[in-house]
């Protein structure tokens, strides 16, 4: 039987990887079937890791309004300094 | 193969890249300048989300459009060059994380009892009534998973966020960090942890 710490370690591997061995696979689906803890955890894991990848791609997204949580954009002064470091790359 | 001509050259003191395909004798011409004033922000805001940290955002910013310049012959210009860029910024996010890594520390284990069960509290205890389905256009949401990530140490962080940048697989991102696969899913398994936690603290409660 697996432990709580054994049993959410795999649940991430599975998010990451995409699948488990058999083994492991069947060894965490016995786990989650009577730990309501861990059940609700992989759930849970499950929904912030699209939360994060959908955030993340919108932020290439130029119609997504962004929030004051960022900065509003690259400082003049920068995109100024970008420009002259290309200049002396061509 | 398509054969390209590249020819840079100076008009109007802005700086021009001037392609020629010759094969399809289609003439291309894209100023750099357009592109850091289109793309500069968006590149920017992207790098600020992954780190967290306006100079270390600015640095990775410079050099995507540096390494853009080197690697322009390889630009296919039927694609969006936003995109490209885009591509380009998660592999220097992706080399920024790489190098955080030469010494990483798991730490005191605070979900997990020696035995492996939760610790009290830390047990996920109550279900998340609402999905995240429509939390991605709520600010204050937003706020949260912002905060959230920067709370996580940089080395977790980069864990969590490795595989999105570049989409490899566990095994050759260990490989090129320098690290077991143990020490990895440790690491990993922790800033999951850690950011569940975080979200539901501070949203779901």
């Amino acid at each position: 039987m697996l432990s709580c710490k054994e049993a959410t370690r795999l649940t991430e591997q599975k998010i990451f990887e995409g699948k488990l061995s058999r083994v492991k696979a069947w060894q965490l689906s016995m786990h989650l079937k009577m730990c309501d803890a861990c059940k609700r955890y992989s759930q849970q894991s499950a929904m912030v890791e699209k939360a994060f990848r959908e955030r993340l791609e919108s932020t290439g997204d130029e119609t997504v309004l962004h929030s004051e949580v960022e900065l509003p954009g690259l400082s003049p002064e920068k995109k100024d300094a970008i420009l002259k470091r290309l200049e002396s790359h061509l | 193969m398509r054969n390209f001509t590249k020819f840079f050259f100076i008009k109007h003191g802005q700086f021009v890249v001037h392609i020629e395909d010759i094969s399809s004798n289609v003439e291309t011409s894209k100023t750099l300048e357009d592109w850091v004033k289109k793309y500069s922000d968006i590149l920017f805001r992207r790098a600020y989300f992954l780190t967290s940290n306006r100079e270390v955002a600015e640095d990775i910013v410079q050099e995507t459009f540096l390494a853009a310049v080197k690697a322009i012959e390889g630009f296919s210009w039927k694609s969006e060059p936003k995109t490209w860029l885009l591509g380009i910024l998660s592999h220097k996010t992706a080399d920024y994380f790489r190098q955080k890594f030469r010494n990483p520390e798991v730490g005191a284990d605070d979900f997990f009892t020696t035995t492996g069960d939760w610790k009290g509290e830390q047990a996920p205890s109550s279900d998340w009534l609402s999905g995240t389905e429509n939390l991605l256009d709520n600010v204050d949401f937003q706020k949260v998973l912002h905060q959230c990530l920067d709370d996580l140490p940089e080395i977790w962080r980069g864990a969590f966020l490795l595989k999105f940048l570049e989409n490899k697989k566990g095994p050759v991102i260990c490989q090129e960090l320098g690290i077991t696969q143990t020490n990895f899913w440790q690491i990993l398994h922790r800033a999951k942890l850690q950011l569940r936690r975080c979200i539901e603290v501070y949203w779901f409660k």
